[in-house]
């Protein structure tokens, strides 16, 4: 099948899922018990044409199916619709946040996989050795333990015992900084905590599908052919083992990230990081139906793209998928 | 080998940065002024007072906005914005004279048009909460530049505490009604308090600064910035370490540790709350209410109320923290509080048997007691699964009354659930609470006829009762409506539509090594989140 082909079915495949996952996000929060009016307007005092009058502004007083194809309509346009709590565009509230979500991830993530890869394929090298199964126990000890738990432990023994680091939060609010250089290195120091925990949570599964994935490469016969033909230890790595050890990596990193949407929640509670999952956590106690489905539509798409560019690079890494 | 070289060179250089990074604090500037800083557990949903609910978002329209008048520790009104009110004869035409020389944040004076405007804006497009406190004006006119008239429809007693903030009629005249309860921001609101929003980011902080003009005086503080937390422990740790210098609604396991742990330069202020918590029966006597009949006879609720030991209740599910309850006003209102003494009815699970046995409800085989038309004492408790305490409560309520023959089961269902129930009559009884004004009146017309399939929760109704609220909202003498007020306590006790099971206690602790002056207010009250921003006005860094 050529490339154009090729995309265009997965691409319509990604499509009908994103649809799907509209449609029931949707009637997901409809069918929720509680008339969304009761959250709009918390004062049951109000006359009848007032209410008339918000329902009219949210649509509600429209039924199911229409108010479905006005969203989706709203959809199109990049109208996510207004937040019943803050009265103002999902589309603006949730674009806030991205910044410090996108940085807090994007951080831990490459690091983790940085570190984890490096980590993994030393322990496959030197599988049996002291250094891989401590390297082995620690990874499975970091990959197992509760994210909330973890963030916990490092804010008690950096913030509060030893109070090297800060509590929480991005940056204590009116401050004035010496200098830009001061206002960097305090941004980095109230980013720190936050971002280590988030890597400790992600590196150990790093670590373990590496190691996993290059010793099964490493029994393969065309290693053992390459090392007959008397390719260095570097080469071998490097050129023959590498490359087909990281196909796993890849399908990791994208079905992590609706993982890392979770461990995001908990994270960014426990630092009062003002992300997505606070946003999220924040909607859901409030009730604020329209920007939680604003949110798990990103999230969706988030998800999807995100795999889509996996199958793509998984093309472009294992020739074998092209045929 | 090579490679772990490498790594090890990578590590120790990713150690020496975090170092490097941790060894760069303390390199903020000197800074001079004197920021307070509050923490806080809830966001501040908007800085439009139209549509904003929470009393965090309050206390922000608090500090940039101003009422015509405040009030002092013993409640008693006070002036504020209006300098002096009087009222005529007919008690329904009220005159303010306003303070001069008042200008809004942006330097335009403050005149008599602007509370015209805000009054007449709000009653005209029926706007937010604020509605309630304009809709009985019926014409607002301008005598001169610093004079007003308000004539009413009929008297109200609780004038002239129109909990309305004035706004400036320069800017919010242009703004469209259904903006302003829709997506009008008001981003940089202009009012004429002692702060102003300056920067405002949603979920994490709101920075205020001092009003420099500000008519009353200028605050010591330069600037008020609340800070939103996720994370209690973090907050109260925050504090600890001086990072915030005092902290709202603090829960009780975390203020019971700050207690014992006896900081001297931290104050944790167990202060009384104008909100309680109560067990509310279903008294609709309406062929379409849903609940158990049996709970229509006041022996049963009364028995009910003897069987349960609310001290121990509050031990448990609020920490001790709390006050047991017994009427509809708190006594944080201490002018309008009804002390009950000997007619309280006090934990006494023998007195409940007595009651119920008087009343034929006699034991049955199951140990649950059956009605004289063989109906057994079986009941329904709703309660909100948002609330924690709540579910402890019902759950030491259920083991209390059968006790005494009585069976519960407990059901936790979401608030919005409960609403809905509430208002379709189905339910027996259900636990939550209220939030009472500073004047009495709001939280006692919701136990009127009237108010039933709109802010009454109970469907209580009895005609003196209603007679008696009429009467009060139109007595302007306060020691005369006092009378009254107390006798609709005693009458609404007596009927135990309510079992009142708590009042609730405000928890907050400060820091007295930075400033001084915090202010309780009411006398037994809260430092901070009240309609009342006198700590703001007094607080001053300590040794100036």
């Amino acid at each position: 099948m050529n490339m154009r082909g090729y995309l265009l079915r997965k691409f319509i495949q990604a499509s009908i899922t994103i649809f799907i996952v509209v449609f029931m996000n949707f009637f997901l929060f409809r069918i929720m018990p509680g008339d969304p009016i009761r959250v709009l307007i918390r004062n049951p005092k109000i006359s009848a044409d007032a209410l008339e009058r918000v329902r009219e502004q949210f649509g509600l007083n429209e039924s199911r199916l229409v108010q479905f194809w006005i969203y989706l309509r709203d959809l199109f346009s990049g109208d996510l619709g207004t937040s019943f709590n803050y009265r103002q565009p999902v589309w603006d509230i949730v674009m806030e946040r991205v910044p410090a979500t996108v940085l807090l991830i994007g951080t831990a993530t490459v690091l983790s996989i940085i570190i984890g890869v490096l980590l993994g394929v030393i322990f496959a090298w030197k599988r049996g050795t002291r250094v891989d199964i401590v390297g082995l126990s620690v990874s499975l000890v970091l990959y197992s333990m509760p994210t909330f738990w973890v963030a916990i432990i490092m804010v008690m023994i950096f913030a509060v015992y030893w109070q090297i680091f800060p509590l929480g939060g991005m940056g204590m609010p009116g401050t004035f900084y010496a200098s830009a250089w001061a206002e960097l290195t305090s941004q980095l120091r109230y980013m720190f905590l936050p971002t280590i925990t988030f890597t400790l949570i992600l590196i150990g599964e790093y670590v373990l599908i590496m190691r996993s994935s290059l010793l099964e490469v490493m029994r393969e016969d065309y290693m053992l052919t390459a090392r007959a033909k008397g390719v260095n230890n570097r080469n071998l790595l490097l050129k023959h083992a590498l490359p087909n050890a990281m196909l796993p990596v890849v399908t990791l990193i994208a079905i992590n990230l609706g993982f890392i949407v979770g461990g995001t929640i908990q994270i960014e509670t426990v630092f009062s990081w003002p992300g997505l999952g606070r946003l999220m956590y924040t909607a859901l106690t409030n009730r604020d139906y329209p920007v939680l489905q604003g949110l798990f539509l990103l999230i969706t798409i988030a998800v999807i793209g995100a795999n889509f560019c996996a199958d793509i690079l998984y093309r472009y890494l294992d020739p074998r998928v092209k045929s | 080998m090579r490679k772990v070289n490498k790594l090890a060179l990578m590590l120790v250089i990713l150690l020496a940065f975090s170092l490097l990074i941790a060894g760069c604090g303390g390199e903020e500037a000197q800074d001079e002024r004197n920021v307070l800083r509050i923490g806080y557990m809830r966001e501040i949903e908007s800085l439009n007072p139209m549509v904003i609910w929470s009393v965090q978002a309050y206390e922000v329209m608090n500090l940039n906005y101003n009422y015509l008048m405040g009030w002092d520790e013993d409640l008693v009104v006070t002036p504020k914005l209006a300098k002096s009110w009087d009222v005529d004869e007919s008690g329904m035409l009220w005159t303010f004279y306003l303070e001069e020389g008042v200008t809004w944040h942006d330097g335009e004076p403050f005149t008599a048009e602007d509370v015209k405007f805000t009054f007449e804006y709000i009653r005209d497009n029926e706007l937010g909460y604020f509605y309630d406190y304009v809709a009985s004006m019926e014409e607002i006119e301008v005598v001169d530049e610093n004079t007003v008239t308000i004539k009413t429809d009929e008297p109200i007693a609780w004038m002239p505490q129109i909990l309305v903030p004035i706004f400036p009629k320069h800017i919010w005249s242009e703004i469209d009604p259904a903006d302003a309860e829709g997506e009008f921001t008001n981003e940089n609101p202009v009012g004429t308090g002692p702060f102003q929003v300056i920067e405002h980011r949603k979920g994490e902080f709101t920075r205020m600064a001092v009003n420099e003009n500000y008519f009353k005086g200028r605050p010591a503080i330069d600037e008020v910035i609340i800070i939103i937390y996720a994370n209690t422990d973090m907050m109260v740790e925050a504090l600890k370490q001086g990072e915030l210098d005092v902290i709202g609604d603090v829960p009780g396991a975390q203020f019971k540790a700050l207690q014992e742990v006896g900081d001297p330069d931290i104050v944790a202020l167990d202060a009384d709350s104008p909100s309680f918590t109560e067990l509310s029966f279903n008294v609709w006597e309406d062929e379409a209410s849903k609940g158990n009949p049996i709970l229509l006879d006041r022996e049963v609720r009364i028995a009910i109320e003897y069987a349960l030991d609310r001290q121990e209740m509050i031990d448990v599910a609020l920490m001790g923290y709390g006050e047991v309850g017994s009427t509809l006003v708190p006594p944080l209102f201490e002018f309008w509080h009804l002390d009950l003494g000997e007619d309280f009815r006090a934990y006494d699970p023998q007195m409940a048997v007595d009651i119920l046995e008087a009343a034929g409800y006699t034991l049955g085989a199951d140990g649950i007691r059956v009605s004289p038309e063989g109906d057994p004492l079986s009941f329904t408790l709703l309660i909100r699964n948002e609330s924690p305490d709540n579910q402890k409560m019902a759950s030491m309520i259920k083991d209390m009354l059968a006790e005494v023959g009585i069976e519960i089961t407990v059901s936790v269902i979401d608030e919005g659930t409960l609403t809905d129930r509430i208002y379709d009559g189905d339910f027996d009884m259900f636990i939550w609470g209220w939030y009472v004004d500073v004047d009495p009146s709001s939280i006692l017309k919701v136990a009127t006829t009237d108010e039933i399939m709109s802010w009454s929760d109970c469907f209580y109704s009895n005609p003196v009762y209603d007679e008696l609220h009429l009467v009060q909202q139109r007595t302007l003498d306060r020691d005369q409506r006092r009378e009254l007020i107390l006798e609709m306590q005693r009458i609404f006790y007596n009927d135990s539509p309510y079992i009142m099971l708590s009042y609730d206690p405000e928890l907050m602790a400060y820091r007295t090594d930075k400033y001084e002056g915090w202010v309780r207010n009411p006398r037994t009250g809260p430092v901070l989140f009240t309609n009342i921003i006198d700590t703001y006005e007094e607080l001053r860094p300590i040794g100036e």
